[in-house]
């Protein structure tokens, strides 16, 4: 870890007589540790050292600035340069800078002054960026996947396997699940542990945006493009570059989008409305969707040709109701991370309790269960959390009328309750659903095992 | 030019003043490095300008240049770009050999005037 305080400064400038001056002056700054080499070769040994800025005199011995700030930039492209030169001529100048190098400063008599701003406006650089990193890693941190995606289900212990994988290489992953399983988790958990991780990553819910719309605002738009265009407009593909692009609900992208994002995918270049000229992208796609895309290629309303070069790696993540005592995992990580975002003391789930919440089905996954246990810690009045606590949706599972023990019967007419309740009380068709006749549910109701209101 | 090495200095060292933050012993250090290692720059510089070496004799200007512009030896500025430029262009070679004499001659005067002064 570099410490904050020093910032090194190396100096290669074969005059000892000016190199030494050099030295002197940077050093009366008792943050700067300042080195001086006398050659390339000597400045060369130290480069591990990586040093903050390198002073180079354009013109050494051995080999010229150029090359040496090739070197440089080849060992390290962070460490800045700064070319101190007796030569005036611009282009080599002009070529030096689009080479990497800092600054270019002439040997004269201001030379001093501009060094010295040259390498203060370069630390304040190198604390932004500093900051950033440090930012960047706690983001990261915060995606660390095994904190990210809960459980210890086989079920999720396989999509952590996947998720390894997927990090490793630039492979198009696809992503299916049920509403509220966890996709975008799973999405930026592959993104934040790539190599793509310091790049941005964007997500684009497809079925968020009207299907106008969604052509612009994946390939962006030129000014005056359509009605409406004002200015120009990148899209979400060149905001991705580099990183990551996650297309949620793919499976609703419009089948005439379809064709067009199949084309980018394969030349690695896009077209922005009302544009000519091509930009290439470089973008690793996720994708995910709650629907069987198969089964939408069959029924024609997905393009087989992109289904095929969308699939990539799938990774199928499982719906809660299937991860057995991750449920409580689960339960158990948002009870406590909401009572640490609301300050309060600290709420164990009562075994009762527990038992309730695996007895549910949770259409709604994670995202449901999440909603479920913040409802549970408010209704708490105590440090326990009871089954009257937790608020389940009215509808009930089967599950749930399992884990009642009680009689046949009784299974018998809260069955079909649920079924009259379901259908509208439509008596004809509940008894063709289930394959009963019609009488035995009409009798039910009149001896009021049923209620038809 | 000899007539002035008693009285005027040579030299101004107001740049390397400033620069030494008024730091009387890193300017003596800057002073001595100076006598020690620029006499025999100009020493590589004669012996390329007499084998006509004149890419040698445009890189030894070059160096020497940035030091003698520290060093505030203003009598010979013009004359190190000069030698600078036409032995890396092959111009005015006659005249290069007397004007690196006169750097010569002004460089040992003013190493003299600054031994007296250390």
């Amino acid at each position: 870890m570099k410490n904050h305080q020093s910032f090194k400064v190396y100096i290669v400038e074969d005059d000892v007589w000016y190199g030494s001056m050099l030295e002197h002056y940077l050093s009366l700054n008792p943050e700067y540790e300042v080195k001086r080499f006398e050659s390339p070769g000597e400045f060369f040994a130290s480069l591990h050292e990586t040093p903050d800025v390198v002073t180079l005199d354009y013109s050494l011995p051995d080999c010229d600035g150029a090359e040496v700030l090739k070197k440089i930039k080849e060992h390290n492209p962070d460490i800045r340069v700064i070319i101190i030169s007796g030569q005036e001529d611009v282009a080599t100048a002009i070529n030096l800078l689009k080479n990497g190098a800092f600054d270019y400063i002439v040997k004269d008599d201001d030379t001093k002054d501009r060094l010295w701003n040259s390498i203060l406006h370069l630390r304040e650089i190198r604390n932004l960026k500093e900051e950033v990193e440090i930012l960047k890693s706690q983001v990261g941190r915060k995606y660390d996947f095994s904190q990210m995606i809960l459980g210890k289900s086989e079920a999720i212990e396989k999509v952590y396997g996947l998720i390894e994988k997927a990090s490793k290489t630039n492979i198009t992953v696809s992503i299916t699940g049920e509403t509220g399983s966890g996709k975008e988790m799973v999405a930026k958990a592959i993104h934040y542990n790539s190599d793509r991780h310091k790049q941005p990553f964007v997500a684009v819910n497809v079925a968020a945006i009207p299907k106008d719309l969604i052509e612009s605002e994946l390939f962006g738009h030129e000014k005056g493009a359509f009605t409406g265009a004002a200015t120009r407009r990148i899209g979400k593909f060149e905001e991705a570059d580099k990183g990551t692009l996650f297309l949620d609900e793919i499976g609703e992208l419009d089948i005439n989008l379809q064709a067009k994002l199949l084309r980018v995918l394969q030349e690695r270049e896009i077209t922005r409305i009302g544009g000519n000229s091509v930009t290439p992208i470089n973008v690793r796609i996720i994708v995910a969707t709650h629907k069987n895309l198969m089964e939408e290629v069959k029924n024609k309303n997905f393009r087989e040709d992109l289904y095929y070069r969308l699939i990539g790696l799938p990774i199928f993540l499982p719906p809660l109701r299937e991860r057995g005592n991750d449920t409580i995992i689960l339960a158990k990580y948002f009870t406590d991370s909401f009572c640490r975002e609301n300050k309060m003391e600290k709420k164990t789930i009562s075994p009762e309790a527990q038992q309730k919440l695996l007895g549910y089905s949770f259409p709604g996954n994670v995202r449901e269960l999440k909603s479920v246990m913040e409802l549970a810690v408010v209704m708490s009045d105590t440090d326990t959390i009871l089954p009257e606590h937790i608020t389940l949706n009215a509808t009930t599972s089967i599950n749930d009328l399992l884990n009642k023990e009680t009689t046949l019967q009784e299974f018998e007419n809260q069955i079909i309750q649920h079924y009259l309740d379901k259908y509208n009380k439509d008596v004809l068709l509940v008894a063709k659903k289930l394959d009963i006749g019609k009488s035995t549910i009409y009798r039910m109701i009149q001896n009021g095992e049923l209620k038809n209101k | 030019m000899n007539a002035d090495q008693n009285n005027q200095p040579l030299y101004d060292l107001s740049m390397i003043q400033t620069m030494s933050g008024g730091d009387e012993a890193f300017m003596g250090k800057m002073i001595k490095l100076f006598i020690e290692t620029v006499p025999q720059n100009v020493k590589e510089l004669l012996a390329a300008t007499d084998t006509e070496n004149w890419q040698q004799v445009s890189k030894l200007a070059h160096k020497l240049k940035s030091t003698v512009d520290s060093m505030g030896i203003k009598s010979i500025r013009d004359d190190i770009r000069q030698v600078e430029s036409d032995a890396k262009e092959n111009r005015n070679l006659n005249s290069i050999p007397s004007t690196v004499q006169k750097i010569n001659s002004v460089i040992h005067d003013c190493v003299e005037q600054l031994r007296t002064r250390i």
